[in-house]
């Protein structure tokens, strides 16, 4: 009786902890140099738009106590220069920051609870994944144990990115820190055409850890501004 | 920043009650109801366009609300009886969020209370110089609400007391234009829209 308790015991616990894997998966290479690997590596590109762009989202924020508000979130992305803003949906707003070319951060407007340092660095960190290709000109290009093709980029602070291409065309982005624990991953919904790009009607990006939170993203609208 | 936004939210209800105030060579005009449609346009540094919003404003006196934006979220504000909620459409069908607490309804009351008695120039918030009769620009009287807000210009369409827009300068290059129209005065309007979203 008492070894069926352990193995009991023994069962729950791992079933609970195959629920969260949450480190670094496995990737059986496909050679970047051949057809195959370009393929992928081009698919992951087109995650991303390319172009100057302005997005406007409606953004449902929510803690990780279930605690949560909605706010319009502005992202312009000029070249190099990102821009980012965050305003109730009355129109006041609450955050305002440019991420310059040289990646030095200026906050123009910060209103509590979003006035900490940790909050204006986490935020662009955030929007960066969402919508900037990785720096690693050479990512490593694979498939995950179930044959779902990745792209896996390594930053120069050891951070790690994947980009997975999901079979049902859906896209996520995942990214792990220096220990390979996953930080965010991104769900990124079907895409629309505007202007020549694809662009994502939905994202949900989910931080992770005791502080973690989810913003699910909603777009309303996409304009491209180099025109 | 519930307190500010508050501030800035009260002063955007009483602003519309401008338009039955006495203003010069016309007749006092007591408030009962006051509804209007509005587009908000939404000016910032960073925005390569501006971006606009629509929705839809009602107002009961003593003290019930209904302030509502149709695009590009749809929200709904209600304030009824001395309760406040805020509701967002999610799907088909409205969720409440929380937000402002009792002491920013407080504020919220007393701005219009303020403005129903005719105080334009002695809001605790804000001083107000009336300009050519149809403009109003208003200035906060505390330094930290200075940092948010530099003035408020409150136009008036001529000679009919109704409210053509207003202007909320943020500072920079930052502002928030809300032009009304289809103003409609002391009309009655069923309870029900001030507790149901």
């Amino acid at each position: 009786m008492k070894v069926f308790r352990w193995a009991m015991v023994f069962f729950l616990l791992s079933s609970c902890s195959t629920k969260q894997i949450t480190g670094l998966p496995e990737l059986n290479d496909v050679n970047s140099a051949d057809i195959g690997g370009r393929q992928i590596q081009k698919s992951c590109e087109h995650t991303f738009v390319k172009g100057q762009y302005q997005f406007v989202h409606s953004i449902v924020f929510q803690m990780a106590n279930g605690h949560g508000a909605t706010v319009i979130g502005v992202t312009v992305l000029e070249g190099d220069i990102l821009k980012t803003g965050l305003m109730g949906v009355e129109g006041f707003v609450l955050f305002e920051a440019v991420l310059s070319r040289e990646k030095q951060l200026e906050v123009s407007r910060a209103l509590p609870p979003f006035d900490t340092t940790e909050f204006a660095s986490g935020l662009m960190r955030d929007v960066q994944a969402i919508f900037y290709v990785p720096t690693d000109k050479h990512p490593r290009t694979g498939k995950l144990a179930d044959g779902t093709p990745v792209c896996r980029y390594l930053e120069d602070n050891d951070q790690i990115t994947d980009i997975i291409l999901n079979v049902d065309g859906s896209r996520g982005i995942n990214v792990y820190d220096m220990g390979h624990k996953k930080s965010r991953s991104i769900i990124v919904g079907s895409r629309i055409p505007v202007d020549g790009e694809m662009i994502p009607e939905a994202l949900e990006l989910k931080a992770h850890g005791l502080q973690g939170y989810t913003l699910h993203m909603t777009l309303i609208s996409a304009e491209k501004i180099d025109k | 920043m519930i307190r500010w936004a508050s501030i800035v939210f009260s002063l955007l209800i009483c602003v519309s009650l401008v338009q039955a105030k006495d203003i010069p060579e016309q007749p006092p005009l007591r408030v009962e109801s006051v509804q209007a449609d509005f587009t908000q346009e939404k000016q910032l540094p960073i925005l390569a366009r501006p971006l606009f919003s629509k929705g839809r404003f009602l107002f009961q006196a003593p003290d019930s609300l209904r302030w509502e934006y149709f695009s590009p979220v749809h929200t709904v504000l209600l304030m009824y009886n001395g309760g406040i909620c805020k509701f967002v459409q999610h799907g088909d069908r409205f969720v409440e969020e929380q937000g402002m607490g009792v002491d920013s309804m407080h504020i919220v009351l007393q701005e219009i209370t303020g403005w129903l008695d005719g105080e334009i120039t002695d809001t605790p918030t804000f001083k107000a110089h009336v300009k050519d009769n149809n403009l109003i620009i208003l200035t906060p009287r505390e330094a930290a609400l200075a940092n948010i807000i530099s003035s408020i210009e409150l136009k008036l369409l001529d000679r009919t007391g109704l409210m053509e827009s207003v202007t909320l300068y943020e500072g920079g290059d930052s502002l928030t234009r809300m032009v009304f129209s289809a103003g409609i005065l002391n009309e009655n309007i069923p309870a029900r829209l001030f507790t149901e979203p």
